[in-house]
């Protein structure tokens, strides 16, 4: 009995509330206008692979300067940039900084750090991740001036990244602490300020 | 069998120095404070991750959550209300910062902070 008493108050609210709209009455909409939401995407990581020269067996960590005498290929020829999308409103400055790297480290304790001052390859594009990589970097170090881009006139603005010369620089290289094969973890950090 | 073991432990050592798959979303673009009432922030997570994000105010400005966590597509209301007696300076800017939990394991995450301008709403 108590299911059907609550069927037929449902019921009866319905009805009611249909003869509400059915009626004339003033109603009240609330319309926003803003701007579009603002988010980033990651579009590709960055990838690097060091491939252990056939016959080589490192039986200690080396600097990925000595490449040549463990590895089959120069790192640096493997890196795929890692590339982001940063989805906003048109026409807006951005300033891009990099604020830390962390050292990439291997499920079994072998890690990847930086000799002196490591720096990133950043460069950005209004038109897609291609376009962004395709351009030079002169290097960016941790904490440096922020580096300036526009999102396009459809809001959107494309950052590559890499880590500049990790077999090559002067300073700022990658150490290997030990050879181990697997995949190293570790953490970019990325400041992008919105003006 | 010993060079097939050989061509087995031929491997290649990936670094996947990478940001997860991941987009956070924020309906604004710029912060406008005041001193009477409280400015809302949606903040949502469009990701299929559960993230972490912490709020660093600019002196003057409070700020509610500072840090917690959203499950994939849900949103946080943040709320911020400007300090008494303080004063706002006017490159101030309030940073949103995330990170992916449980993606830790396996390659070099990204963790973005973006940092949004924070003006004093005109009166």
């Amino acid at each position: 009995m108590q299911t059907f008493k609550n069927a037929a108050v449902v019921a009866v609210i319905t009805l009611s509330s249909t003869a509400a709209f059915a009626g004339t009455g003033t109603g009240t909409s609330q319309i926003s206008a803003t701007p579009p939401a603002l988010s980033i995407v990651e579009i590709q990581p960055y990838k690097m692979t060091l491939e252990r020269k056939a016959g080589a067996s490192p039986t200690s960590g080396f600097s990925l300067k000595n490449w040549a005498t463990h590895l089959a290929q120069n790192p640096e020829d493997t890196a795929q940039p890692g590339c982001l999308k940063v989805q906003g409103d048109m026409a807006k400055n951005v300033g891009i900084t990099i604020t830390n790297l962390s050292n990439p480290a291997a499920p079994g304790g072998a890690t990847l750090s930086f000799s002196g001052t490591p720096k990133v390859n950043l460069t950005t594009s209004t038109v897609d991740c291609a376009d962004a990589i395709s351009k030079t970097s002169a290097g960016v170090g941790i904490n440096a001036a922020p580096v300036s881009a526009t999102t396009a006139s459809s809001g959107e603005l494309y950052i590559a990244w890499s880590y500049r010369q990790p077999a090559t620089a002067s300073s700022g290289f990658m150490q290997l602490s030990a050879w181990e094969e697997g995949i190293f973890t570790g953490t970019v950090d990325l400041q992008i300020d919105y003006q | 069998m010993k060079p097939l073991i050989n061509s087995i432990m031929i491997v290649t050592l990936a670094a996947f120095i990478s940001v997860p798959t991941a987009a956070f979303q924020l309906k604004l673009h710029d912060v406008e404070i005041s001193r009477k009432s409280a400015t809302e922030i949606p903040v949502s997570n469009t990701l299929n991750s559960p993230i972490i994000v912490k709020i660093t105010p600019p002196d003057g400005v409070q700020v509610f959550p500072r840090r917690f966590q959203l499950l994939p597509g849900e949103r946080q209301v943040v709320k911020a209300l400007e300090s008494d007696g303080k004063v706002l300076k006017p490159d101030a800017k309030m940073a949103f910062s995330y990170a992916v939990i449980g993606e830790g394991k396996q390659g070099v995450q990204s963790r973005i902070t973006l940092r949004l301008p924070v003006r004093e709403e005109s009166e």
